[in-house]
């Protein structure tokens, strides 16, 4: 956005509590050397309004943003003003007029520009529509199947089926969650969609190592849940992503035969959640990179030539929507084979 | 099953077991798909659901007649009803009722400019969306939100910005919660308006509000 708007705004402005250079007139030196960033406050009036220092300011809210126009002078706040009446200023001189025209034409424009980039993300992501609608069939399917069991519930149900038919609900329960991952791939914002709710830690965790039981046994991998608490967090319905990309990642990159540990640990007013795995560990040069949106380690690339590196990124998109942060640590065995081990600390719900 | 003492809903106590909370909430699902929610299933176990293609009219949704709402974003509103689909459906009902419970049920969270509708819902269902987790996310809102003190604490809002002053709000909720506990009938819109002095487009909404609370201190 601040990119876009840099090319387009001719005028000085502030956006996201920052001060820009218009591409025709630079932020003026009064306003760089003001302390008290009038601008930055979001103004309780609509319309032209004068800072402290007498510069008018002229508010344009698109949408969910608010791009403040700074350090002009219009005829309105010029006459309460007398000493920014000065020959320096001369070119900050602007009519209102001018700046409402203005503001009609970004307005439309980013509005273009933001139809324009949410068509592209929907033509690029419409083919997913039937494979949720397949998705749905099978999923239907299956749990009729399921539903034929005795008992007084769903859950009782799925305890007395075979093994394959829980392996095959469990696949498609995954298939369900990657492709509401593929939502917040083509959508950041909607890490925060919905309402944060209560759950507990432990059967929420419980859940995920589930559905990725049957993908870790084609590995001859065990996924054990260690530590055991009552606490709950209070998280948006996206935070489920967190240890599926994180358990995804440990069954990837997991050597077979091995196990991969899931460790919660009760720590005061937080929860401690661990994923370890035992295979090669994460180079020295590249645990910064990581977390970086589209990276991919060489070993990652010879693995699992088709991946995008985003899942790493968005777990800690995720996790910082939540107030907290993943980190990585590798657990050195011997030379360059150790456990991997991500970790996030989650604040206990009140 | 009541304590007759009580004054107000904060100090009613209704000892409602869960399943019974689960047969009592309405449900209705509105999805042009109908193989893709779960409704016979969830049926099967005791909820109380109606399935819809397709909204007839809009009057059906606003006299608070079900609990929760099941809503998809596309294919659910014909364009003379509403301009934006599941999204203008959703907004006319939060306006119309702002308890309305709405779960926002889609697989399009990616179209941006639709961001309103999850927002503006009590919550959402990725579709498809397995038994389990429909359960678990109605279980959810039922449990923090099928109470008499939402429909409540949303009236006592609605009373504020009508003008009602504390001393009428107390003496009204006092006199509601005395005839609900003696199941006696609740008082009609008209009656609403004249004792709280209000427009009868607030007493219309008070009124839906009212009829579900006194859901919740029936009998069975």
């Amino acid at each position: 956005m601040i990119e876009l708007l840099k090319i387009i705004v001719p005028y000085p402005f502030a956006f996201r509590n920052s001060l820009y250079d218009g591409y025709n007139l630079k932020q003026s030196k009064y306003c760089k050397k003001c302390n008290e960033k009038f601008c930055f406050q979001k103004p309780s009036v609509t319309g032209v309004y004068a800072c402290k220092n007498g510069f008018s300011c002229f508010p344009i809210v698109i949408e969910d943003d608010i791009i403040i126009i700074n350090g002009l002078i219009t005829p309105e706040t010029r006459a309460n003003f007398k000493g920014l009446r000065k020959e320096t200023y001369k070119e900050y001189v602007i009519t209102s007029e001018g700046l409402s025209q203005f503001q009609s034409q970004l307005s439309m424009l980013i509005k273009h520009v933001r139809q324009t980039a949410n068509d592209q993300v929907k033509d690029s992501v419409a083919f997913l529509h039937d494979i949720r609608t397949s998705v749905s069939i099978v999923l239907s399917w299956c749990q009729q199947l399921i539903a034929k069991q005795q008992g007084a519930s769903f859950e009782e149900q799925l305890e007395k089926v075979d093994k394959e038919t829980a392996n095959l609900f469990g696949s498609i329960n995954l298939l369900e969650e990657q492709l509401n991952l593929a939502d917040i791939i083509a959508n950041y914002a909607s890490i925060t969609y919905g309402k944060k709710h209560k759950s507990g830690i432990h059967g929420f965790i419980f859940k995920m190592v589930k559905l990725f039981e049957p993908r870790a046994e084609k590995k001859s991998s065990k996924i054990w849940l260690y530590g055991k608490t009552n606490a709950e967090i209070q998280a948006y319905n996206s935070f489920q992503f967190i240890p599926l990309i994180l358990l995804d990642n440990a069954v990837k990159y997991t050597y077979s035969n091995q196990e991969i540990r899931v460790e919660l640990t009760d720590i005061d007013d937080h929860v401690l959640l661990t994923f370890k795995s035992y295979g090669k560990i994460v180079p020295h040069e590249y645990r910064d990179k990581i977390f970086e949106k589209y990276f991919r380690g060489p070993r990652a690339v010879k693995q699992n030539p088709h991946g995008m590196g985003l899942g790493l990124y968005i777990a800690r998109l995720i996790a910082k929507a939540h107030g907290s942060d993943i980190f990585y640590k590798a657990n050195v065995q011997s030379g360059d084979i150790g456990f991997n081990e991500f970790s996030i600390s989650v604040h206990k719900a009140l | 099953m009541f304590s007759f003492h009580q004054k107000t809903f904060d100090q009613v106590k209704l000892e409602l077991p869960f399943n019974e909370i689960r047969k009592r909430a309405r449900i209705l699902v509105i999805d042009d798909d109908e193989e893709a929610f779960p409704y016979g299933l969830l049926q099967k176990e005791g909820y109380n659901v109606q399935y819809w293609s397709k909204i007839e009219t809009l009057r059906d949704l606003e006299n608070g007649e079900f609990d929760i709402i099941v809503l998809d974003i596309f294919g659910v509103a014909p364009a003379e009803m509403s301009t934006n689909d599941g999204l203008g459906v959703l907004e006319h009902l939060k306006k119309h009722n702002p308890a309305q419970l709405v779960i926002a049920y889609s697989g399009q969270k990616y179209d941006l400019s639709q961001a309103n509708f999850w927002s503006l819902a009590d919550d959402y269902l990725g579709k498809p969306s397995s038994l389990i987790t429909c359960k678990e996310k109605i279980d959810a809102l039922l449990r923090e939100k099928f109470t008499p003190q939402h429909y409540w604490s949303t009236a006592v809002k609605l009373m504020q910005e009508s003008g009602v002053n504390g001393k009428q709000l107390s003496g009204f909720e006092k006199k509601l919660v005395k005839s609900m506990l003696k199941k006696q009938s609740q008082p009609s819109k008209e009656m609403i308006a004249q004792t709280l002095a209000i427009s009868h487009h607030s007493a219309a909404t008070i009124w839906v509000l009212i009829q579900s609370i006194a859901k919740f201190f029936i009998t069975t």
